[in-house]
C-alpha cells in the first residue's frame, strides 16, 4: 500500500487530510514539527510527503532541501501545502512536485494525491 | 577743422615768419662787412659808389630778412659810412655836414626797406598763402566755394565738393547754381540761389537743405555766404561756406528725444518727480504721480510751499540731511530708502534718487518709487522664508545644475550637515552610491516642469547612515513661467517603513494564523458535506453548502488583506522571468472557467510575446478582472477576452455584458476600498481586487481603463502593457 506522509505542525489540518486520504484508502503517517524531522520521514519512507512550509523547527523549504540531497529521498514527489501566497513560487524554487493553497478543497488534495501515486 | 581754427594756424604761420633772427640781425652784419672787405679790396673810391654799396645791402637785407632787416642795415650803414668811408676815416665823427647827409641817408634807407618789404610781401602771400588756402581748405570740414560777385566759381573744396556731388574741375568757371541748389524742406522744390547769393551777405548762419548732385538728396546744412575782404580787390570775391549738420541734426534729435523720455517718465504714473531748491529746502514742482504719493492736491501743494522737511518723518530727517550733502558735493544721490509723510501723517516706504538740475540755480530732480507693493511682497516672501527656515521638515532647494541653493533647520537635524556646508555644493552629496544614477531622471523630469511626489528613495547623513525619505520635489517658477530653482521637501520615512515592515510582518502572520484554522474548518466542512450527502437531506445540503460560501468568502477576505498590505507599499516582490504571455493567458482562463459553469471565457486574438516581469502578477490581474467580470454580469453568459499587441504594446480586453460602471464609478473604481453603490448591495467583497490589479499593472508602467462594452450593456476593461526594451 502506498504511505503518505503528512507534515505539519497543525494538528487539525493534519486530522483533515488524514481522514480525506485514509477514506480514499492510502496509509497515511503524520509528522509534527521537530528538529529530527528529517530523520524521521527517512525512516518512514513514505511514497509521498505533503509538506506544510512555515513550521517552528524546521521549515518545510529546509526539509525539502535536505530530502532532496539525499539520494533515498530524492525522488520522493512533494507536494507543499501552504497558506503563504508565495507557495507557487517557493514551491518551483525547492524543485516541489506541486503545491496546494490552504485552505483547500479535498477534492483537488484527492486529485494532487492520486496523480503522484 | 573748423574755418576758425585754420585762421588761428594762418595767424600762427604768420609770426613764425617775423621773427626770424638770423634774418634780423646776423644778415645784415655779414653783408655789410662783406661790403667794406670789398670797398677795400676793390679800392672804389667817391661818395657816390659808398652810398650805392650801402643800398644794395639794405635792398638785400630787407628782401631776403624783413622790415627791421632793412633797419638794422640802414643803422649799421650810417656807422659803416662814418667809420670807414667818410673822413676823417676810422673815427665816429658826426659833423654837421655828415649828420645831414646821414639822417636823409637813414630816411632813405627805412624808405626802400619798407617799400621792398611791403612788396615783397604781397608778393609772397599771392603764391604762398594760395597753397596754403588750398591746403587747408582741402582739409577742412566745412564747404567753402569761392566766386566772383557774379557767382562765377573759382575754386571750391573737397568737402564742398562732396555735399554738393560736383567736382572742382566740373564747377570751375560755372554758375553758383550749378553746385549750390537749395530744396524747401517742406515741398523739396528746388530754390533759385542765384537771389540769396546776391542778396544775402551776412555774418550769420542760415539752415536749408542742399541737393546733392551725385545721390539726389537732400543734405541739412548751414551755410553763409560772404565777401572776401582782402586789400586791395575788395569785394571782388565771395564765398559761400556750406556746412553738414546731418550728425549735428541727429544729435539734436536725440536729446529731443531723450528730452520727450524724461517728459514721458515724469508725466508717467509710475515715478514720482520733484524739482527743489537746495538751498531752501523747498519743493518748486511735482507731477501728479508725487502729489498722489503723498496725498496733496495740486491746489494745496502750490499753496503750501513743501520742504523736504515737512514730508520727512522724524527718524528719517538724518538720512534727508545727509542726503543735501551728498548731492551738494557729489551732483547726485544714489537711490536710497526712506519713508515720506502723508498729508494725513502716515507713512509711505519709497526709493528715492536725485540729481542736480542746475549748479546755477541750487535746483535738483529727484525720482521717487513708492516702494508699498514692493514692502508687502517683501515681507511676505521674508515670513515665508522663515518659515521654511524654521520649520523642522526638510526643505531645501536646488538650482537646475543640482547645486544646493538653500538648507533649512529641518535637513541639517535630518542629514547632519550644516548650511553651510551644503550652499553651493551639488545635491549628489547626500545620495547613496547606489542612488547617484536618480539625479538624471530627476532633473530631465523637474526640467520639463513636472514635479515628483512622494518619490521614495534612500539618502545618506553625513554620518553615513542610509535612511529611506519620500521626497516632494517641485519646480519653482519665476513670474515669466521659467524654472528657477527645485525645491525638495524631504520626509523621512525610516520609522514609518519600520512600522509598515511590523505591520506587514503581523499581517502576515495574522493572515496566516487565520488560514490554518480556516483550512481545518474547510476540510471539516467539505468532510461533513461528503457524509452528509450521503443521507439526502435538502436541507442539510443547503446547510453545507452556505456554510462552504462563507468560509469561502473569509478565506478570501483574508488573503486580500495580506495582499493589498504589500501591493499598498510597493514591496511586494516582482520577479523578473521571461514567459508566453498567449499560455499565461490561456492558463488562467482554464483555471477560472474550471470553477465557472455558468460563462463561458472566449479567447480572442494573440499577442505572440514573451514578456519579461512577474508572470503570478499577471495572472492575478487577469484572474482578478475575469472573476470580476463573471460576478458582475449575473444574467450574462459570456466574457470575451481579447488581447493583441500594437504599436509596442499589449492590449488585454476583458468584455462583460452585465451591470456595466458608470461615469462616477470610473473615476474611483480602482481607489483601494472603493465599492460602487450597486455593487455593494448585490455583491460581496473588500473592494481590493481592482487597485491591487492596477498597482500591478502600474508597476510595469502600464495603464488600466474601465469603458462602456461597445457591444451594449456591460464594461469594458482594457489593459495596456507597454513591451519592456
Amino acid at each position: 500500500m502506498k504511505k503518505v506522509l503528512i507534515c505539519d505542525d497543525d494538528d487539525g489540518i493534519v486530522e483533515v487530510i488524514k481522514i480525506v486520504l485514509e477514506e480514499k484508502g492510502y496509509k497515511v503517517e503524520t509528522l509534527g514539527s521537530s528538529e529530527d524531522v528529517v530523520e524521521k520521514i527517512k525512516k518512514v519512507k513514505p511514497s509521498l510527503i505533503l509538506l506544510d512550509l512555515w513550521m517552528p523547527h524546521l521549515t518545510g523549504q529546509e526539509i525539502a532541501v535536505e530530502l532532496r540531497k539525499d539520494p533515498i529521498t530524492r525522488n520522493i514527489p512533494i507536494v507543499i501545502i501552504s497558506a503563504s501566497s508565495n507557495t507557487k513560487r517557493i514551491s518551483q524554487d525547492i524543485k516541489a512536485s506541486d503545491c496546494l493553497l490552504k485552505p483547500f478543497d479535498i477534492d483537488d488534495l484527492e486529485k494532487v494525491v492520486e496523480k503522484y501515486l | 577743422m573748423s574755418l576758425k581754427n585754420a585762421v588761428d594756424i594762418y595767424k600762427r604761420f604768420e609770426k613764425t615768419k617775423i621773427g626770424h633772427f638770423s634774418a634780423t640781425f646776423i644778415f645784415p652784419i655779414i653783408l655789410t662787412g662783406l661790403t667794406v672787405f670789398l670797398r677795400y679790396r676793390l679800392n672804389l673810391s667817391g661818395m657816390g659808389d659808398n652810398y650805392l654799396l650801402i643800398y644794395f645791402v639794405i635792398i638785400i637785407c630787407a628782401l631776403l630778412g624783413n622790415m627791421f632787416s632793412g633797419v638794422f642795415a640802414t643803422i649799421l650803414g650810417i656807422f659803416t659810412l662814418e667809420y670807414f668811408f667818410f673822413p676823417p676815416y676810422h673815427e665816429i665823427f658826426f659833423v654837421r655836414n655828415h649828420a645831414f647827409q646821414l639822417s636823409i641817408f637813414f630816411l632813405q634807407g627805412i624808405f626802400f626797406s619798407w617799400i621792398i618789404v611791403s612788396q615783397k610781401e604781397s608778393s609772397i602771400s599771392s603764391t604762398e598763402q594760395r597753397d596754403w588756402f588750398m591746403n587747408v581748405m582741402g582739409n577742412i570740414d566745412d564747404g567753402i566755394i569761392v566766386t566772383d560777385r557774379k557767382g562765377i566759381i573759382s575754386y571750391m573744396n573737397s568737402t564742398a565738393e562732396n555735399l554738393s556731388g560736383l567736382e572742382l574741375k566740373e564747377a570751375i568757371g560755372k554758375n553758383i547754381r550749378t553746385a549750390v541748389e537749395f530744396l524747401d524742406s517742406k515741398n523739396n522744390k528746388k530754390i533759385n540761389i542765384n537771389n540769396l547769393y546776391r542778396k544775402q551777405v551776412s555774418n550769420d548762419f542760415s539752415s536749408n537743405m542742399i541737393l546733392n548732385k551725385k545721390s539726389k538728396e537732400g543734405i541739412p546744412i548751414d551755410y553763409l555766404i560772404s565777401d572776401l575782404k582782402s586789400g586791395y580787390k575788395k569785394n571782388e570775391l565771395r564765398i559761400i561756406v556750406l556746412r553738414d549738420i546731418t550728425e549735428r541734426r541727429k544729435v539734436y534729435e536725440k536729446l529731443r528725444e531723450d528730452e520727450e523720455k524724461l517728459k514721458r517718465l515724469t508725466s508717467s504714473s509710475v515715478i514720482g518727480v520733484y524739482v527743489a531748491d537746495l538751498r531752501r529746502g523747498i519743493i518748486l514742482e511735482a507731477n501728479d504721480v508725487f502729489l498722489k504719493m503723498l496725498r496733496y492736491s495740486r491746489k494745496e501743494f502750490e499753496k503750501r510751499k513743501l520742504t523736504f522737511f515737512d514730508i520727512t518723518p522724524e527718524e528719517f530727517k538724518n538720512t534727508t540731511r545727509n542726503a543735501l550733502e551728498e548731492i551738494k558735493v557729489k551732483g547726485m544721490v544714489n537711490p536710497y530708502e526712506k519713508e515720506y509723510l502723508k498729508k494725513n501723517g502716515d507713512k509711505i516706504p519709497v526709493l528715492i534718487g536725485a540729481s542736480v538740475l542746475d549748479k546755477r540755480k541750487q535746483t535738483a530732480i529727484a525720482f521717487v518709487l513708492d516702494l508699498t507693493e514692493h514692502k508687502k511682497s517683501e515681507s511676505y516672501s521674508s515670513r515665508l522664508a522663515s518659515i521654511v527656515e524654521s520649520t523642522d521638515d526638510p526643505i531645501i532647494s536646488k538650482d537646475l545644475r543640482a547645486i544646493v541653493t538653500s538648507w533649512n533647520r529641518g535637513a541639517e537635524k535630518l542629514y547632519g550637515f550644516r548650511e553651510e556646508e551644503m550652499l553651493g555644493k551639488p545635491i549628489i552629496k547626500i545620495f547613496p552610491k547606489s542612488r547617484i544614477k536618480e539625479l538624471d531622471y530627476i532633473m530631465k523630469t523637474l526640467s520639463s516642469g513636472e514635479a515628483l511626489e512622494n518619490f521614495q528613495t534612500k539618502r545618506v547623513t553625513k554620518k553615513g547612515k542610509i535612511i529611506d525619505v519620500s521626497l516632494t520635489i517641485s519646480p519653482v517658477f519665476n513670474k515669466f513661467g521659467d524654472i528657477v530653482e527645485i525645491s525638495v521637501i524631504t520626509r523621512d520615512i525610516s520609522k514609518q517603513l519600520e512600522l509598515e515592515r511590523q505591520k506587514d510582518e503581523f499581517v502576515a502572520v495574522a493572515s496566516h494564523e487565520l488560514k490554518t484554522p480556516l483550512t481545518t474548518i474547510k476540510g471539516y466542512e467539505q468532510i461533513l458535506k461528503r457524509e452528509v450527502s450521503k443521507f439526502q437531506n435538502p436541507r442539510m445540503n443547503l446547510i453545507m453548502e452556505n456554510m462552504e460560501v462563507s468560509i469561502n468568502k473569509l478565506n478570501r477576505l483574508v488573503g486580500d488583506l495580506l495582499e493589498v498590505s504589500r501591493i499598498q507599499l510597493s514591496r511586494a516582490k516582482f520577479a523578473s522571468l521571461r514567459f508566453d504571455f498567449d499560455k499565461m493567458v490561456d492558463e488562467i482562463i482554464e483555471s477560472v472557467q474550471a470553477g465557472e459553469k455558468k460563462h463561458k471565457i472566449i479567447r480572442r486574438g494573440r499577442v505572440d510575446y514573451k514578456f519579461i516581469g512577474d508572470k503570478f502578477r499577471f495572472e492575478q490581474v487577469l484572474s482578478n478582472l475575469l472573476n470580476n467580470a463573471i460576478k458582475y454580469s449575473p444574467e450574462s453568459d459570456r466574457v470575451i477576452v481579447d488581447t493583441k499587441k500594437e504599436n509596442n504594446k499589449i492590449k488585454i480586453s476583458i468584455i462583460d455584458y452585465g451591470i456595466g460602471v458608470n461615469e462616477t464609478q470610473r473615476e474611483r473604481i480602482f481607489e483601494r476600498f472603493y465599492r460602487s453603490e450597486n455593487a455593494s448591495q448585490k455583491f460581496s467583497g473588500m473592494g481590493i481586487g481592482l487597485f491591487i490589479s492596477s498597482e500591478i499593472v502600474k508597476r510595469y508602467n502600464g495603464t488600466i481603463e474601465v469603458g462602456n462594452n461597445p457591444d451594449g450593456k456591460g464594461s469594458i476593461f482594457t489593459v495596456i502593457l507597454p513591451l519592456r526594451k
